[in-house]
Order: C-alpha cells, then sequence, then structure tokens
C-alpha cells in the first residue's frame, strides 16, 4: 500500500523527519505514537502533500506511485486520505457540495461519470449515521460553528463518503470525549476492510483500545525507534515517553 | 506648459462633439456652463488620484448610431436597448416602456448638479438618449436595460428613474462591449417617493478596451427602500460614483458590489450615502477579487448630518490578491454630525486562506476548482443577496468563466 523510503523531510530549513522506514500493506492497521515535536504530524502533513514542507531526500510509493511527485488533490485521487488534526471552518461553503466535488472529482480521474444526485444523498445519509452525524451539519458550511468532536466526526464522515485507500487519521483523538471517542472510532473500525490500511497519529493510547492496531511505532526525534504489537501502546501508558527517551541516549 | 497640454486634450477631445445638435435643455446648458471650467482630472485631484483618465481623454472616440448589436444572450421578454448611447427599438421588446430622456425634459432630481467633474458635465452637455421611466404601479416584471458600446463610440446615456410613491421596481443594467476602444459615460437619476422601493442589479461585463464611467444618483424619500449590486467584470478602467441622498425618515439602502479583475484592468467604486433625516439605516458590503496587475479603489462616504439621529450605518470592503502584482486603494470616511448614531465600517485585503485551499486540495478538488469554490464563498455574502435568482446564476456563471482564464 504505501511504502516509506528513508524520507527526510523539514520547514523553513529545519530537520524534522531525519530518515523514516515504513511499510503498511493492506488490510493493517499501524499506530504511530510519539512525544510532542517528534515529528507526527509532519509527517502526515509530507504525507498528503503540504506545500510548506520541503522534502530533503527519500522515496514514498503509495501503491506503487511515486507519492512526493504527485499534487495534494492526485493523492487524495489516488486514494489516500488525512483526517486533519485541526479541520478548517470555511464559511460560506457548504459541506454537501464540497463532498460532492471532491467525491465527483475523484470519480473522474478514475474515469467515472459522476454519481446521480439521489444516490448521492442516499450515501450522505447512511455514512452520516454512520458517525452520527447530525444531517443538518451536512448543510452546513464545512465546519463553520461545528464543535470539536463535530469537527472529527465530520472528517470520520468525509473519509466514509470517500472510501479511500488508505487513511491517515492525524491526532483524531484529541480534544475528543469519551463518547465521541467511542463514536469516531466505531465509525473508523466500520471502514476497515482487507482492501485498505489505517494510520492512527496519536499522543495517547486511550484511542488504540478502540481502534486495535497491527503495530505500533514509536516516533522520536524524527525517525522511528520502536515497533511493536499492541502491548507496545500500554508500554508506553504505563512507562511514559521517558522509557524512550532514555534508552534513546543510551 | 502643462496646463496648456492639458487644454488641449480637452478641446481636442470635445471635437468630437462639434456635430452635435443640442436640444438646448437646461441640463445641456448646465453641463456645457459647467464644462468650460472644468478638466480631465490628474492625480492631484483627491478624488481621482488612483484613476487615471489621461488615456481615455486622449483617445478618439466618435458619436455614431450602431448596428444590431451582439446581446442575443441578454435579451429578455422586458427589455429596452441602446447601443452606443442610442435606443435600438429593433432589439428591445419592451417598446411600450421606451419614453426619452431627450423629449422629456425633468427637473433635476433633488441634489443633482452635473458641474462636479468632466465626465458628469459632458454628459449633461452632450447626451444622445436615455429613458424617462415613471414606474407604473401596475408593472412588477423586471426591466432589463442592455447598453452596448461598438465602433470605438463614446455613449453619453442619461436614464432617469421615477418610482412613484406606494410603487416598486426591479431593474437591471447589462454593459457589454464589442472589441474596439469605446467609452460609456453614463449619468441615471433616480427619485425614490415615499414607501417606494427599488432594486437595481448592474453587471459591467463589456470587453476589455472598454471604458465605463458611471454615476448614479439617488434621491431616497420618507420609508423608501433603495438595493442596488453593482458586479463589475470586464471593461479596461470602470469608475462607479454612486450618491445616495436619504433625505427623508426610515429609508433603507444596501449598496453591495463585487469587482473581479484581472490583467491591467482598473475598478473604482467611489460611494456616498447621505444620510440626511433621522432613523434610517444604511449597509454597505463590497467585494473585490484581483488578479494580473490589475488596480482596484474603494472609497466609501458615510455621513450623518447634524439632525440625522438614530442612524445605522455599517460598511465594509474585503479584497483578495490573487496575484503579487494587484493592488487595492480603499478607504472609508465617515463624516457624523449627530450623537445617537450607530456606524461602523471595517477594510480587510488578504489572500486567499492557504488552510481552507489545503483542505480542498486533500479531499481531491483541483487546485483551480478549490480556488474557485473559496472565491465564491467569499463573494457570497454579496451574491446571496441578490434575490433575483436569474441573475445571481448568470454572475455566479460569469465569476467561474472568469477564474476559469486566471
Amino acid at each position: 500500500m504505501i511504502h516509506i523510503k528513508n524520507l527526510r523531510a523539514g520547514i523553513d530549513g529545519k530537520e524534522i523527519l531525519k530518515g523514516i522506514n515504513l511499510q503498511v500493506n493492506a488490510g493493517e492497521v499501524h499506530a504511530i505514537m510519539g512525544p510532542n515535536g517528534s515529528g507526527k504530524s509532519t509527517l502526515s502533513s509530507v504525507l498528503a502533500g503540504r506545500e510548506s514542507y520541503e522534502i530533503i531526500s527519500g522515496e514514498v510509493f503509495f501503491n506503487g506511485k511515486d507519492l512526493l511527485a504527485m499534487s495534494p488533490e492526485d493523492r487524495a485521487r489516488e486514494g489516500l486520505f488525512l483526517a486533519f488534526q485541526y479541520p478548517v471552518e470555511i464559511p460560506g461553503v457548504s459541506n454537501i457540495n464540497f463532498l460532492k466535488t471532491a467525491l465527483n472529482e475523484i470519480r473522474a480521474y478514475k474515469g467515472m461519470e459522476p454519481l446521480p444526485a439521489k444516490e448521492f444523498l442516499n450515501l450522505v445519509k447512511e455514512k452520516s449515521a454512520l458517525v452520527e452525524l447530525d444531517s443538518k451539519l451536512a448543510n452546513r458550511s464545512v465546519n463553520e460553528g461545528f464543535s470539536g468532536g463535530e469537527k472529527k466526526r465530520n472528517e470520520i464522515f468525509q473519509m466514509a463518503m470517500l472510501q479511500p485507500k488508505l487513511a491517515i487519521l492525524d491526532e483524531t483523538d484529541s480534544g475528543l470525549d469519551i463518547d465521541a471517542l467511542r463514536i469516531v472510532a466505531n465509525g473508523v473500525n466500520k471502514l476497515r476492510s482487507k482492501d485498505n490500511a489505517i494510520i492512527v497519529i496519536t499522543h495517547y493510547q486511550r484511542l488504540l483500545e478502540y481502534i486495535v492496531p497491527d503495530f505500533v511505532h514509536v516516533l522520536y526525534n524524527g525517525k522511528i525507534v520502536k515497533t511493536g504489537n499492541k502491548n507496545l501502546a500500554l508500554e508506553l501508558e504505563e512507562k511514559g515517553y521517558d522509557w524512550i527517551k532514555e534508552s534513546e541516549k543510551v | 506648459m502643462n496646463t496648456l497640454t492639458e487644454k488641449n486634450t480637452k478641446e481636442k477631445f470635445l471635437e468630437i462633439f462639434k456635430n452635435y445638435k443640442s436640444l438646448k435643455t437646461s441640463l445641456n446648458e448646465e453641463g456645457l456652463d459647467a464644462l468650460k471650467k472644468l478638466d480631465f482630472p490628474d492625480n492631484k485631484n483627491e478624488d481621482w488620484k488612483y484613476t487615471r483618465t489621461h488615456k481615455i481623454a486622449r483617445n478618439t472616440y466618435q458619436i455614431i448610431k450602431g448596428k444590431n448589436a451582439d446581446v442575443d444572450d441578454w435579451l429578455t421578454d422586458n427589455s429596452l436597448v441602446f447601443i452606443n448611447g442610442f435606443y435600438n427599438p429593433q432589439q428591445s421588446s419592451a417598446n411600450h416602456l421606451y419614453k426619452s430622456f431627450l423629449i422629456n425634459n425633468p427637473k433635476n432630481t433633488a441634489y443633482f448638479k452635473p458641474d462636479k467633474n468632466i465626465f458628469t458635465a459632458l454628459n449633461a452637455g452632450y447626451y444622445t438618449d436615455g429613458l424617462y421611466l415613471i414606474n407604473s404601479p401596475h408593472n412588477h416584471k423586471k426591466i432589463t436595460v442592455i447598453h452596448y458600446n461598438s465602433d470605438n463610440a463614446l455613449a453619453n446615456i442619461h436614464h432617469y428613474i421615477h418610482i412613484q410613491k406606494n410603487t416598486q421596481a426591479e431593474i437591471e443594467f447589462i454593459f457589454l462591449s464589442d472589441e474596439n476602444i469605446n467609452l460609456t459615460n453614463i449619468v441615471t437619476q433616480i427619485k425614490l417617493e415615499e414607501n417606494a422601493k427599488l432594486t437595481l442589479n448592474i453587471l459591467q461585463n463589456e470587453k476589455p478596451h472598454t471604458s465605463q464611467i458611471n454615476l448614479i444618483h439617488v434621491h431616497q424619500q420618507a420609508n423608501s427602500e433603495f438595493n442596488i449590486t453593482t458586479c463589475s467584470l470586464g471593461g479596461e478602467l470602470t469608475r462607479n460614483n454612486l450618491n445616495i441622498y436619504a433625505d427623508g425618515q426610515n429609508c433603507t439602502s444596501n449598496l453591495n458590489g463585487i469587482y473581479i479583475t484581472n490583467n491591467q484592468q482598473h475598478i473604482d467604486n467611489h460611494t456616498l450615502i447621505d444620510h440626511l433625516m433621522p432613523n434610517c439605516q444604511s449597509n454597505e458590503t463590497y467585494k473585490g477579487v484581483m488578479s494580473g496587475k490589475s488596480t482596484g479603489v474603494f472609497n466609501g462616504k458615510v455621513y450623518v448630518r447634524p439632525n440625522a439621529q438614530k442612524i445605522n450605518a455599517y460598511q465594509s470592503n474585503a479584497n483578495i490578491l490573487l496575484s503579487d502584482d494587484a493592488s487595492i486603494n480603499t478607504k472609508p470616511e465617515l463624516e457624523i454630525y449627530a450623537d445617537d448614531v450607530k456606524c461602523s465600517h471595517g477594510s480587510t485585503t488578504g489572500q486567499l486562506d492557504e488552510e481552507a485551499l489545503f483542505y480542498l486540495r486533500a479531499r481531491g478538488i483541483g487546485e483551480q476548482q478549490a480556488k474557485k469554490i473559496l472565491v465564491h464563498a467569499f463573494v457570497a455574502e454579496v451574491t446571496q443577496q441578490i434575490n433575483d435568482e436569474s441573475f445571481r446564476t448568470q454572475i455566479q456563471n460569469l465569476i467561474d468563466k472568469k477564474l476559469s482564464a486566471l
């Protein structure tokens, strides 16, 4: 699915990712954990194509294609999805029209006809129920006036609508109370299949109780310093990140 | 030396009127009189500082009746067509509404004087035609007035629109042209009697070598409502002067505008809302999206006279610059002489929200399309106030088309 080889990247001349190696296959869920400033959000931004980041070296292959050479929109059309840590409010752009445009541009890229209006609306109804998103929110401006929880649910709703091959959830748990966390996690779990993959980026183990990962990686100082199974997350929860930092120094 | 050159320019410009047969109306006389004292403005003239008209002054235009114009896309079953400043009955479908301003010779609307600048004086001195429109209480149908300019014409049009007591009207002005170097110099006097309502939607969509100087003078009496939306998309140099005199209690004035510019375009909106009487409200929202090397001006004057208490006046001008070379000069001018009023104004200039742009692209929406979506959202505050759905859709489609070419 995605193969990251020795990726080094930064912003404003400062190197943040210092050689990331990661392979994620179809059907897998990977968690990337790490302390603040370790490069978690930089990794998601670089993969999604945020232009303010500079690639220093390395390669990323997404289904065999050179991901780093693609525009952000082409990455999305190829099946990459980033659930934003801070979803943007876009006043004046209706959530529904935005999604319809996005879905139909992705379909056009694949040589498919636009989805008929009725089918689209049925899909909206079905997928918004998945994350218990009030259908009224779908008609409002993108994220405008949404609560923190509604914004995150809206991200997962969009993921459900666009059916990506690889979803990167960037700190989707931050700012969520326990009920919202459960709803979001349920939504994600329902979207899991043998054909797609998910990268969960998180600071805390809490989300991983609901979205159980196949692999857990610890990102520290721009590198993956430890990889394990779900028990690694529990170990981190118990011992904190200092344990990793200490072992790195040694 | 400089004065001499300017004089020559003016005299040379006026030569095109040598065969003009004046009807010698009082307005003609006022205009010609004012013209003796006025000259083309230079950059020392504060009101025209950023709007360089020297190019217009040096162009050679002609007064010429045009052939039938290419306006089919815009014709309705209730439209009036002016070509090069002359009424064209063949292409008009609402001939029953046409009464010429040349024949009917109304008194000037209150506060209207043609001596403010050379263009208004030229118009008053040499107008070739225009509507004399007294609203009938039985006519509720939208009136479309199409102005088409061609063959290097200078079109001096003078409209007079009178909305009588307790009546309402909906009018749209469409401005189009051919590819030649044309100039439209139009003055519209509007009189709203008590409890009258007028909605005026304007589309300026000329080809890139046509310029336009536009003055709309509005006199509002008590309880009247005036709504105007000016959408400036085309043309080379466009100067809009909109002067509203709210001269009765409980007047409502809504002034909105959109300007989308590229290349070397220049679009200038000078507005004045003069609150002469108490208990009135005015709302003004102008939004600009500028690219290329285009330049823009927004100057919004709000006067509140000493006895005009309980005025609610809101003004905002927001701009998005899509290129490094585009620029806007924006200036609110509030003069408030009453103490119990609410006046607010705000002005912003910035770029498209990069975060929002990335968000849209990250969902698979192409960059051009994403920009369009954000521009539409930016101007939505104005477009959503256009009640006439067909006009709103036309504007949105034209904005789309214009943005596609960027």
